[in-house]
């Protein structure tokens, strides 16, 4: 065997072997037998050696290739005797059928050891982080405000946008607000410049109900929307941001009633903080709504024998603020109050998102901060 | 609002537990903030003073110490006189404390045996042998949690604690030992002064003006149970003659004003159990005459004002104010008038600005023995317009301007009366005067039909009408009406004009809760409108790109802006809060360079953050401002990842983001009208490639901008690091066009690499535009893939960029000359431009 690995035919033809052929020629040596067992056993053996996929193809070629040694043995056929040529072909064959056989059964070592060598690495530390870095963030507000809008779609509302600047007109007076009421006291305004006097002074919404007025204009009943967004009020402090989050949402139809209101809350209550939640409706005042309601839930926060922050023991949260859409309304707006009824309802985007995720302090949610914005990793939810 | 759980009592006339009358108010309507346990475990008892011994004072210039023993800083220690005070109680009377919380502790009970205690008192100066004195023993309660041991004070041992008004929080005097004369020794000193009690702060909403009262409170919970409200009768103030020549002018103003004039009174303190009940209601006690009016504004909710009779001259007139005119209010303010402010007038000037506050010309004083008492209607626009031009809230405005009625004047005249009589004020009735119009009469019609169809329920008429009479309407139910209620509401009610207003005090008398729930038919299919759910999407996928969401307020600081180098505002607000909120932000990136440098601040350096938000542009008609949804967003500090090598943000980590926004080709990069806030070699403007796909008159306009923040933008703001920022009009971006769909392939791709030196001068999208053109039909696509630099190059003014040309067909697999053909004719296309194969 050579010590490169590459085949030496003089070895091929070892005269004394065992088991050989007598191979008679014309002009070749007298008389040469060809040992065909030992040719197999010889392949087998450097076939059995090849440590890489291309030794193999080389080693393999030239025993059982085109110009490999057992075509060239099978192009001396022709010299043969009758005779012996039967035989001479059958040796041929079994020696071509064993070295492929031997071909086969290297492959299948080389790939195995390749399969084996790729496993038998040194671990990775699988502690250090992956490549791109952290995640995005989600704005808690707007999560809970695109999730809110999902829900109240999935009761056939549909999300609509309004503007953040109005005329006192369609944020007051025309929700009935009487002009210079104490009402308009809970909802100090900003006032924007240019505009007119009176009901055409520009400000900066101090309530999503003004959504209420631009849809009311725009079509006629039946109706259910529903509208989130930034409002704006002359507050600044731990509880209170000049500018926060709500939403709005109304349904006006022949037949609607307060059964209707309380059914509705009722759902979305329960899908968002779960159907143990219990549901209580109780007077209260908006001037564009009556009968007005607060609605409280339940204190999802509160643990046995312990102090709640959240509901201050009362056992019940404050969620929203609704009612039947208020004569006052309809009228401007062309709507005939005998024919239809509403109910609509406004909720504090904010404050659900502050209930939801632990946020103490209103500020926090406006300040950006990366690390604050870091509690609100993408995956975790932020809706569509 | 507060009311007093006590006196509710009285008026409803049965006991009231508190949590039950809270539930019950706020089911009714009148929500119930707090419940607070008035003079809870306090265990301060009567004791009489058995001796006095003064001790020396303090030194001239010793330093002056609070004492805990009374509690409070020493206002004036000069006139303060400390002593030793021996005091008895009754035997027996500390073993059974009727509120003892918790037993006290034996080491503290040094003498709980005892009958007589010695205490340090800071003064005793107006303290005598045999004063009932509140005193409160060691290991006893002053109130829940505030236990008072026996200790050393000034060197000398004292047991217990003298109490002083402040101490018991029942008026704001902290010097004065508190005496009480009249209660037997060893008595509770919490039910000597009527101490137990709640106070329920109520949230009354604005149109509920009737319940800013106890008689409307109780009224509400009478109601609440199923019967009428009894009101308790005043004193008899009939008298023959006037109190005064009263005239009224301004008649729009002023629905009805009744006067009494009473005489013989005697200015002094009101008894301590009043000054208690007052101050837990949050009213400063002054005098029994001016007690006896605020008791009488907290019993009916109805104000009342008493003058000095004997500083007003001639007629008294309920005018308003001439332009100019002045007055001096109780609480010591000035204030020049306005005309149309409404002002009660004698012969000498403004006496009262109407429903806000009394002069100080006419004040009762301790000299006073005459009094003119007045209860009046004054318009709600006229009280609330003089009160907020002159910033004055009081008890009064808060509820006139709420609309109160006119026609029960003389019964709140008749109440003050008898408090007057009850606080030993005395005197008499010396006159009567009445201006009271008929009110007008508002009749509504309640249709139980409608009370059903409306709240999903009926109820019987019956029903309704005893609902409403407990509020004092009157109901009848006349033939005519078919079955509907003919109701009458009280005049104080004035809050009840229409059906639906007698609908809801109907279902809230019936309780909210006793309504069911059901859910009405769908009307609409549940949409998004457009622009939200292309907000959402752009959202989601900068979320998914590792940016933060961030919501900013929609105005800022004109400073700001122009520190930020962004156009003015053309919105300015009124009345900001802060001068750093005074305009509506014209773009959103100055409020993400503000985050941003907060964020450095707090050294967190790195950050990628993006907001959705609207901002305020002049419209074509600018009566209002055009509001449009920006996008923006800011990258700074380390690019994310880590693994390649750690690098800063560039320009093209900005432009990525507008990739993830808009479908390739569709936005074109330019470095024409760069915005004065960017860095002018590394940044662009982005345009529509097609024009009028964003169509307007005029000009084209960018649709947006992306790049590096301008190096002296940075230094100005103070911020650090490279700053990539970009901002787009969300609204103007191209979007997905419906096409032909791309089918998937049948048959491979083929792909060849392309590299070239390029000249700094040649574009890549010029070079890429020449090599697709040049690729044939089956070229799929040119991507550049490898862009590198060196020394070398860059002497030769070039860089190195490669493409990788994807070929397909959609007939057949393509053959291997076929592509190299047409790899060769791009080559040469761009060796065309100038650009040098690389090999």
């Amino acid at each position: 065997m050579g010590e490169n690995g590459k085949p030496q035919v003089s070895s091929a033809a070892n005269p004394a072997h065992h088991g050989s052929t007598r191979l008679p020629g014309v002009g070749e040596p007298s008389a040469e037998f060809v040992d065909f067992e030992a040719l197999a056993r010889e392949a087998s053996e450097r076939l059995a050696a090849t440590a890489t996929q291309d030794a193999l193809r080389f080693e393999a070629a030239r025993w059982v290739g085109g110009e490999g040694q057992l075509r060239r043995l099978f192009e001396r056929m022709k010299h043969i005797a009758p005779a012996e040529r039967k035989a001479f072909g059958q040796a041929i064959n079994g020696a071509k059928q064993a070295i492929e056989a031997a071909v086969l059964e290297a492959e299948t070592r080389l790939r195995r050891e390749s399969l084996a060598r790729e496993l038998d690495v040194a671990p990775l530390d699988i502690t250090l982080p992956g490549r791109r870095g952290a995640p995005g963030t989600f704005h808690p507000v707007l999560a809970t405000g695109r999730e809110l809008l999902d829900l109240f779609r999935s009761l056939g509302f549909e999300a609509v946008s309004g503007p953040l600047v109005d005329t006192y007109g369609h944020n007051f007076t025309s929700l009935g607000f009487p002009q210079d009421h104490p009402a308009t006291d809970m909802q100090d305004s900003f006032f924007v410049g240019g505009g007119g006097e009176g009901d055409a002074r520009l400000l900066l919404r101090t309530h999503t109900s003004n959504v209420q007025v631009q849809e009311m204009h725009r079509r006629q009943p039946p109706m259910a929307v529903v509208s989130a967004g930034a409002v704006f009020r002359r507050d600044d402090d731990i509880t209170h941001s000049p500018m926060f989050y709500q939403l709005e949402g109304f349904h006006i139809a022949e037949g609607i009633s307060f059964a209707h209101l309380r059914g509705t809350l009722t759902r979305f209550v329960h899908a968002l903080f779960g159907a143990d939640r219990a549901v209580r409706l109780r007077p209260s005042y908006f001037p564009f709504v009556e009968p007005g309601a607060e609605l409280d839930i339940s204190c999802p926060f509160c643990e046995p024998n312990r102090s709640c922050r959240v509901c201050k023991d009362s056992g019940w949260v404050e969620v929203l603020g609704c009612g039947m859409i208020h004569p006052s309304v309809f009228e401007p707006a062309g709507i005939d109050y005998e024919r239809y009824s509403g109910f609509a309802f406004g909720l504090g985007v904010d404050r659900l998102a502050m209930l939801r995720y632990g946020v103490r302090d209103i500020r926090w949610l406006y300040a950006n901060d990366p690390a604050f914005l870091a509690n609100f990793p993408a995956y975790a939810t932020g809706g569509a | 609002m507060r009311v007093s759980r006590t006196w509710l009592e009285q008026l409803v006339g049965e006991p009231l537990q508190p949590a039950e009358l809270a539930a019950l108010l706020t089911a009714g309507g009148l929500e119930v903030e707090s419940v607070t346990h008035v003079a809870a475990g306090c265990e301060a008892e009567v004791a009489e003073i058995i001796s006095l011994t003064p001790l020396a004072g303090p030194a001239p210039g010793e330093a002056v110490k609070a004492s805990p023993e009374v509690g409070g800083p020493q206002r004036d220690a000069k006139a303060l006189v400390p002593g030793r005070v021996q005091v008895r109680t009754a035997p027996g009377a500390g073993d059974a404390p009727g509120v003892v919380d918790a037993e006290p502790d034996p080491a503290l009970v040094s003498s709980s045996d005892s009958e007589t205690f010695c205490v340090i008192a800071r003064a005793i100066n107006d303290l005598s042998v045999g004063d009932k004195v509140a005193f409160v023993r060691p290991g006893r309660q002053l109130k829940r949690g505030q236990r008072i041991a026996a200790r050393k004070v000034r060197g000398e041992h004292s047991e217990g604690m003298l109490c002083s008004a402040a101490d018991l929080e029942i008026a704001d005097k902290p010097d004065v030992v508190i005496t009480l004369p009249g209660h037997a020794v060893g008595t509770l000193v919490a039910e000597a002064l009527r101490l137990e009690d709640h106070i329920l702060e109520l949230g009354v909403t604005p149109n509920r003006a009737d319940a800013l009262g106890h008689w409307g409170v109780a009224r509400d919970v009478c109601a609440l149970r199923g019967r009428p409200f009894e009101m308790p009768a005043g004193a008899d103030i009939a008298s023959d003659t006037p109190a005064i020549d009263l005239k009224v002018e301004a008649r729009s103003a002023c629905e009805g004003y009744a006067a009494l004039a009473w005489q013989g009174v005697s200015v002094q303190p009101s008894p301590w159990e009043i000054q208690a009940l007052l101050t837990r209601l949050g009213q400063r006690p002054v005098s029994n005459v001016v007690d006896a009016t605020n008791l009488a504004l907290l019993e009916t909710g109805h104000p009342v004002h008493a003058f000095d009779r004997a500083r007003l001259k001639g007629t008294l007139s309920v005018r308003t104010a001439a332009s100019g005119e002045t007055i001096a209010l109780l609480d010591d303010s000035q204030h020049t008038l306005e005309a149309g402010d409404l002002v009660i007038a004698d012969a000498q000037g403004p006496q009262a600005l109407a429903g806000v506050m009394g002069g100080a010309t006419s004040e009762v004083s301790a000299a006073t023995t005459a009094l003119l008492i007045e209860a009046a209607h004054f318009a709600p626009e006229s009280v609330r317009r003089t009160a907020k031009r002159l910033g004055l809230h009081t008890d009064a405005s808060h509820r006139f301007e709420r609309g109160l009625g006119s026609q029960g004047l003389d019964a709140t005249l008749a109440v003050c009366a008898r408090w007057l009589e009850h606080l030993g004020a005395g005197g008499r009735s010396a006159g009567h005067t009445r201006f009271a119009p008929a009110a007008s009469v508002r009749t509504i019609t309640l249709r139980p039909a409608r009370f059903a169809a409306f709240m999903g329920r009926p109820v019987a008429a019956e029903r309704m009408a005893a609902h409403l009479r407990h509020l004092g309407c009157e109901v009848t139910q006349p033939a005519e009406l078919e079955g509907a209620l003919k109701v009458v509401p009280p005049d104080a009610r004035r809050d009840l004009t229409r059906e639906v207003d007698l609908i809801e005090e109907v279902a809230r008398l019936e309780g909210y809760d006793t309504f069911h729930a059901a859910l009405p038919a769908l009307v609409g299919a549940g949409s998004l409108a457009p622009m939200l759910r292309r907000e959402a999407h752009a959202a989601a996928a900068l979320r998914a790109r590792g940016l933060g969401e961030a919501v900013t307020f929609a105005f800022t600081s004109s400073a700001w802006l122009k520190s930020t180098r962004a156009p003015a505002s053309t919105w300015p607000l009124h009345n900001p809060l802060t001068d750093d909120r005074d305009v509506l932000r014209p773009l959103l990136y100055p409020s993400l360079l503000q985050v941003l440098l907060d964020a450095q601040r707090r050294q967190q350096p790195s950050a990628g953050l993006f907001e959705i938000g609207t901002v305020f542009t002049e419209a074509a008609s600018a009566s209002r401002p055009e509001e449009q949804i920006h996008l923006a967003w800011v990258l700074s500090g380390a690019a994310p990842g880590w693994l390649d090598g750690s690098r800063d943000v560039d320009f093209y980590d900005a432009k990525a983001i507008v990739e993830l926004l808009a479908p390739a080709g569709a936005i074109t990069f330019r470095d024409a009208e760069l915005p004065a806030w960017l860095h002018p070699k590394q940044s662009a403007t982005l345009w529509a490639s097609e024009m009028g796909a964003t169509s307007g008159q005029g000009a084209p306009q960018p649709l947006g901008w992306v790049g590096v923040l301008h190096p002296e933008v940075r230094e100005a703001l103070g911020l650090r690091g490279t700053i990539v920022i970009g901002e787009v009009a969300l609204a103007a971006l191209p979007g997905v066009q419906a096409g032909a769909l791309q089918e998937p392939p049948r048959f491979p791709a083929a792909e060849r690499d392309l590299a070239f030196e390029v000249p700094q001068t040649l574009r890549a999208e010029a070079l890429a535009a020449a090599l697709r053109a040049a690729g044939g039909e089956t070229l799929v696509s040119v991507t550049p893939f490898d862009l590198y630099e060196d020394e070398t190059l860059r002497a030769a003014g070039c860089r190195s960029l490669a493409f990788r040309c994807v070929f397909r067909d959609a007939s057949r697999t393509l053959k291997d000359d076929e592509v190299t053909a047409a790899a060769l004719a791009m080559r040469l296309a761009g060796e065309h431009l100038g650009a040098r194969t690389r090999l």
